[in-house]
């Protein structure tokens, strides 16, 4: 089982960083193309802006959930590392840092969820690119509060059994 | 103040203090706030999305990205050697060079902490073998690493122009001289604190011979540069670029991550498929910080315009101090306080909507008002206790916090806030240069 789900945090992991580096790679080749094309080729391609900022805008989206996933979102931690000095603690301050932050998407879950339900049921295509619809960008918004949910769930998890490691006397401080 | 205004400052304020991530703090604070006030918070949904939903923060992305490929890409290593031909000669010329690279890899870079992670490994060991403390090394390179935010194309500039709807032409050219003139400044400090953090003990190689005559200067000069055109060549392109009115920044910021990728790959044979993926999964977490930020910071300038926090701001402030002198000596105080614990893109996104209504009273232009932010943001990088070119230094070079510290202050308090009162007093500083090049239409009267 620890197993299974282990494969599957990976599996994640692996979707979502090919997803965003595919969306940004994508983005600044098109970019350097559709220049390209205004000067030399003059092609009549009207749609490329708009599909390549839909693209990034998703790449974007699934960015942010790439760094709750790496815990690399900004944070004023240097008087939090001052007064939480040992390990122990400073793995339980973590530990409460993560709950505030669930607390926060608990809060904002309710008003994404709502968006999210409207864009399925009323579809917006994007004006030059017809075939994108954009509320899948919204839908995309929800799927990635979800995913940040799972990150930091699995964060806080990983932490408290390396406290309670730690506590009941497996390393020292 | 309400209630729900209060409960919204202490939350953040708490939060922030308590070290929860400041993008959760931008939506836990108003969200409590209005629920606190009893009032709707459906417009946040909506807000966040058409924050990300725009070419400016793209143009943000490409840049961090471009950033990134930079120090992957070799493209460093040739312009230090670059440098050392130009400066390198004179005495505290080897420190020089540490400045004389920030200038050239802000051009390329836009940002700070690339610099420093670029520059610091390279300069710090060499230049302790001629015999310069690497702590003094790291203090002159983590000052001076803000002259990525000054020099364009500069990634502060592109989230002021998002959040105060200006020219990012204008504005990128509004903070060169600035640029410049700390650049100077810090040579000229350098010049004469260098030798006392000289250290003959770690003398482990000697300086090369200058060349004797100007014939062997010149041909040195001129081979260091030739290596370093294709680096030179990132910054030259993107000006041109937008200044030519050849691509928008968003498609210059997207030629220089190509430039750089192509640069790497087949002039300097550096950029390998390992470090193209580090290169890339590191701008994807700094795009993740940024556009969380960018999206969750609308969303608390949405909250503060409506409960009228920004208006309350203004009136307190034109209540409390007569004259704009005063006003804006406050607003410098005020950002330099936020520096102390905040990084740039959180200072810019929570003080610009509270500070735009203010200076939009006062007639204040706000090419000079980006300007003047910008320089403050940019010193909010190596204000501590909160620096974040301090804590990157410190882990790259292997000197502590404390070490780093005091040496930093002089640099701070001899050159970075009297150029920051300079650029705040002296408006032809900041404007001059977008008034002379875009014209006085697109800059407006200063």
């Amino acid at each position: 089982m620890k197993k299974l789900y282990f494969s599957f945090v990976g599996l994640l992991t692996f979707l979502e960083n090919l997803l965003c580096a595919f969306g940004i790679i994508f983005a600044t080749v098109f970019t350097v193309i559709q220049i390209v094309n205004r000067y030399w080729l003059h092609f009549e391609i009207m749609w490329i802006s708009d599909l390549v900022l839909n693209i990034f805008v998703l790449a974007a989206i699934i960015s942010i959930a790439i760094t709750t996933r790496e815990d690399a979102h900004t944070a004023v931690d240097v008087f939090v590392e001052r007064m939480f000095r040992g390990k122990k603690s400073s793995k339980f301050i973590k530990i409460i840092i993560n709950i505030a932050c669930l607390g926060i998407i608990w809060l904002l879950m309710p008003i994404f969820y709502a968006y999210f339900l409207r864009a399925l049921k009323f579809d917006e295509w994007a004006t030059l690119v017809p075939w994108f619809n954009t509320s899948w960008l919204v839908e995309a918004i929800f799927v990635m509060f979800i995913l940040c949910v799972f990150h930091i769930i699995h964060n806080t998890v990983l932490q408290a059994i390396d406290l309670y490691r730690l506590c009941s006397g497996g390393a020292k401080e | 103040m309400s209630l729900g205004l209060a409960t919204a400052i202490s939350v953040f304020i708490g939060g922030m203090f308590f070290g929860i991530p400041i993008a959760w703090l931008f939506f836990g604070a108003p969200i409590l706030g209005l629920i606190t006030d009893g009032m709707n918070y459906t417009f946040i949904s909506g807000t966040f999305y058409h924050a990300l939903n725009s070419a400016t923060v793209m143009a943000i992305a490409f840049f961090v990205y471009a950033g990134s490929l930079i120090s992957d890409a070799g493209l460093a290593d040739r312009i230090v050697r670059f440098s050392y031909a130009l400066v390198g000669r004179i005495r505290g010329g080897m420190e020089l060079v540490g400045i004389v690279s920030s200038v050239f890899l802000g051009a390329l870079t836009g940002s700070s902490v690339p610099c420093i992670s670029a520059l610091i490994p390279l300069l710090v060991p060499r230049l302790k073998k001629y015999g310069y403390e690497p702590k003094y090394t790291t203090a002159l390179l983590c000052s001076s690493s803000f002259l990525g935010y000054l020099i364009p194309p500069s990634v502060p500039a592109l989230i002021y122009c998002l959040l105060a709807q200006q020219s990012v032409t204008a504005l990128f050219l509004s903070t060169v001289v600035p640029g410049l003139l700390l650049a100077l400044g810090y040579a000229v400090l350098n010049y004469f604190i260098c030798p006392k953090y000289m250290n003959p003990a770690l003398i482990t190689e000697q300086i090369d011979e200058a060349p004797s005559t100007f014939g062997a200067r010149m041909k040195e000069l001129l081979t260091s540069t030739w290596v370093a055109i294709p680096a030179l060549g990132c910054p030259a392109i993107i000006l041109v670029g937008i200044y030519g009115g050849l691509c928008t920044p968003n498609e210059a910021g997207a030629i220089a991550v190509v430039y750089c990728f192509f640069i790497g790959v087949f002039v300097y044979r550096e950029l390998t498929a390992k470090k193209f993926w580090s290169a890339t999964f590191t701008s994807i977490l700094s795009i993740g910080v940024i556009t969380m930020l960018i999206g969750g910071g609308t969303v608390l300038a949405r909250y503060l315009i409506r409960v009228g926090a920004a208006q309350q701001v203004a009136n307190f402030m034109l209540g409390m101090f007569s004259s704009k002198i005063l006003i804006l000596l406050a607003m410098n105080v005020f950002f330099l306080i936020l520096g102390m614990f905040l990084d740039g893109t959180p200072i810019l996104i929570l003080g610009v909507p509270l500070i735009l209504p203010l200076m939009q009273q006062l007639d204040m232009n706000l090419v000079h008002l980006g300007a003047i932010i910008i320089v403050n943001v940019g010193l909010g990088v190596v204000t501590p206790p909160f620096a974040m070119s301090i804590f990157v230094g410190s882990r790259l070079s292997g000197c502590s916090y404390a070490e780093l510290v005091p040496i930093m202050l002089k640099f701070l308090l001899f050159v970075g806030i009297p150029v920051l009162l300079l650029t705040t007093y002296i408006p032809a500083l900041s404007c001059w240069l977008p008034t002379v090049v875009l014209g006085p239409q697109m800059v407006g009267p200063w």
